[in-house]
């Protein structure tokens, strides 16, 4: 507990605690619903149908581009699509930026940060505890995703089985995925002394990571550029497929977050404030 | 330990900007240090590096007998700091933004219900929002949010601004009792009267450079004082003419303008041999060598 202390600040965990609670429980129940609502219409036999035919509708580039494929809804997949359907990509990606933009960016524009400074707050706390209330928000909300497939698998008449362990592989890819999403944040936003700014290039880098991602998915010429996209190593239907590289993909999101940590840690130690 | 601040020829500079230049403050322990600069002239940037927030680019700085940056957390909790231009917490009330700076430190608020009642601060206000309050109500919080663990060095930005003239007399009060109880206040401003009422020693700094340092009643009693007489009925120029370290700057048939270096005791001898109607220093010693210093940068010291 100690050793902790030295590099998070519990006070300041719980101030930023007491302004996000109410949006961190909002996008838990969005998560839970959502996931919910995903084994609701892959048990519902008239909406399934419904989903079936609208999935067949869908041009052949988008279904490449989501990477659900199949012509019939198939359970896991379908599932695991619920991880990563745009809506969630989009709510998920948010809030890291939000965080870091405020609890680092923008104590310096306000310039609280002299007040944090001058009350033994080391400077790799500011950087820490919101990486810590990132970190446990994440943890918290794919919980929640995970509970709502759960709830769902248990309630609800389902056709076809969706194992929890393949549920729980995703939840916790995601987990990794969204971890370095929120390390880059972190270091985009130690970068800067504008929360505009940290928040423009924080949300025009994670879009052009996605954008970049599709465009390789429906570009088959490029597609050789796939394991260079960062959001190729979050894509839960193929995990469902058992597709999923996890040999490179995890070691590979746990460098990039330790990397953008380390590196945003020690920029904020040495930068002017 | 002699002086609560010390620094060595720090220097920073941004771009191809030196903010400050070769600066070696020393402010003594107890004392009352008055900075005086215009704006721009590198105080702020001083108190940033003081509070390690930016590195100075060379030169050495100790505070409250420590080094920095290596030791700052261990003496950061005998600081209290009023930075200038911050914005709170909007989302917090008073009480909140209080207890939430006092809540990194070790110790207790101890002054904070003395201050609350002799800054006017009132319980139904500190139940606010810190967004619903104005510029002189925040200022109120940060200057209590600095004093209530009774630090032992105060630094303060430009403290003052904001706050009516009777909240002002309160501040000063404050600061001459941390002074009385040999604690160090480390005072910014641009306000030279203000500097001259409440500091005991002062440094002057301008484009970054550290002008002059040191108490002010050894510096005033070195400048010369300009002083207007007037008398009822004509005077003899001759007569002043004589005085010592009296020098005649302009005169018509009953005023008499002059600058007076030392003491006024011989033109004070001189004048009870008139009826003079009026006595009058246009501006203080102090304020005079500040606009010469700022003007021309050529005020004489020595």
């Amino acid at each position: 507990m100690a050793a902790l202390n030295n590099y998070i600040s519990l006070h300041h965990l719980k101030r930023i605690f007491k302004n996000q609670h109410k949006i961190i429980l909002l996008v838990m129940l969005f998560g839970f619903l959502v996931e919910f609502l995903f084994t609701f219409i892959l048990s519902a036999s008239a909406i399934r149908k419904f989903a079936e035919s609208y999935f067949k509708l869908l041009p052949p580039m988008v279904k490449q581009m989501t990477g659900f494929l199949g012509e019939n809804l198939v359970g896991s997949q379908f599932i695991a699509f619920g991880y990563t359907h745009p809506a969630v990509l989009f709510i998920l990606s948010f809030i890291p930026v939000a965080i870091a933009s405020r609890y680092i960016t923008a104590e310096l524009e306000n310039r609280s940060i002299e007040l944090l400074s001058s009350r033994l707050l080391p400077r790799h706390a500011v950087v820490l505890t919101p990486f810590l209330f990132i970190l446990l928000s994440f943890l918290t909300v794919f919980g929640a995703m995970l509970s709502g497939s759960l709830l769902g698998r248990l309630i609800l008449d389902m056709n076809e089985d969706i194992q929890p362990f393949i549920l729980l592989k995703i939840a916790l890819t995601g987990l990794l995925f969204f971890t370095a999403i929120s390390t880059i944040t972190l270091y985009i936003s130690t970068l800067f002394s504008e929360r505009g700014k940290a928040l423009a290039w924080s949300s025009g880098i994670i879009l052009f990571a996605f954008v970049f991602d599709a465009i390789i998915r429906l570009w088959d010429q490029i597609a050789f550029l796939k394991p260079y996209s960062l959001f190729n190593w979050y894509q839960p239907v193929n995990i469902a497929t058992g597709q999923y590289n996890f040999e490179i993909g995890i070691p590979l999101l746990a460098l990039l977050s330790s990397g953008f940590l380390s590196a945003a840690v020690r920029h904020f130690n040495h930068r002017d404030l | 330990m002699h002086n609560a601040i010390q620094t060595r020829a720090l220097t920073k500079s941004f771009n191809n900007f030196t903010a400050v230049d070769q600066v070696d403050l020393e402010v003594p322990v107890g004392s009352i240090y008055g900075y005086l600069g215009a704006n721009g002239a590198g105080k702020t940037t001083t108190i940033r590096m003081l509070l390690d927030l930016i590195r100075p680019d060379s030169g050495s700085l100790e505070i409250l007998g420590h080094k920095m940056p290596e030791s700052f957390s261990r003496f950061a909790n005998k600081i209290g700091v009023v930075p200038g231009e911050i914005r709170l917490y909007e989302e917090l009330t008073g009480r909140e933004t209080l207890d939430y700076f006092q809540g990194f430190l070790q110790s207790k608020p101890i002054l904070r219900e003395n201050l609350l009642r002799d800054l006017k601060l009132k319980t139904s206000d500190l139940d606010k929002k810190v967004r619903y309050y104005s510029q002189g109500m925040k200022q109120k919080l940060l200057l209590i949010q600095a004093m209530q663990h009774n630090p032992d060095l105060l630094i303060l930005d430009e403290p003052s601004e904001r706050l009516d003239p009777l909240i002002q007399q309160v501040l000063y009060k404050y600061i001459n009792e941390f002074s009385n109880q040999g604690k160090t206040v480390f005072f910014s401003s641009h306000n030279l009267p203000e500097v001259e009422k409440i500091c005991d020693h002062i440094g002057i700094i301008k484009d970054g450079k550290l002008l002059v340092q040191e108490r002010i009643e050894d510096l005033k009693s070195r400048l010369p004082r300009q002083v207007i007489v007037k008398f009822n009925g004509h005077f003899k120029i001759a007569d002043f003419k004589k005085i010592p370290g009296l020098s005649l700057i302009a005169h018509s048939k009953n005023t008499l303008e002059m600058s007076v270096e030392g003491e006024l005791g011989p033109l004070l001898h001189v004048l009870k041999d008139y009826d003079v109607s009026d006595l009058d220093f246009p501006e203080s010693s102090l304020e005079h060598f500040f606009m010469t210093y700022y003007r021309d940068n050529n005020g004489r010291t020595e």
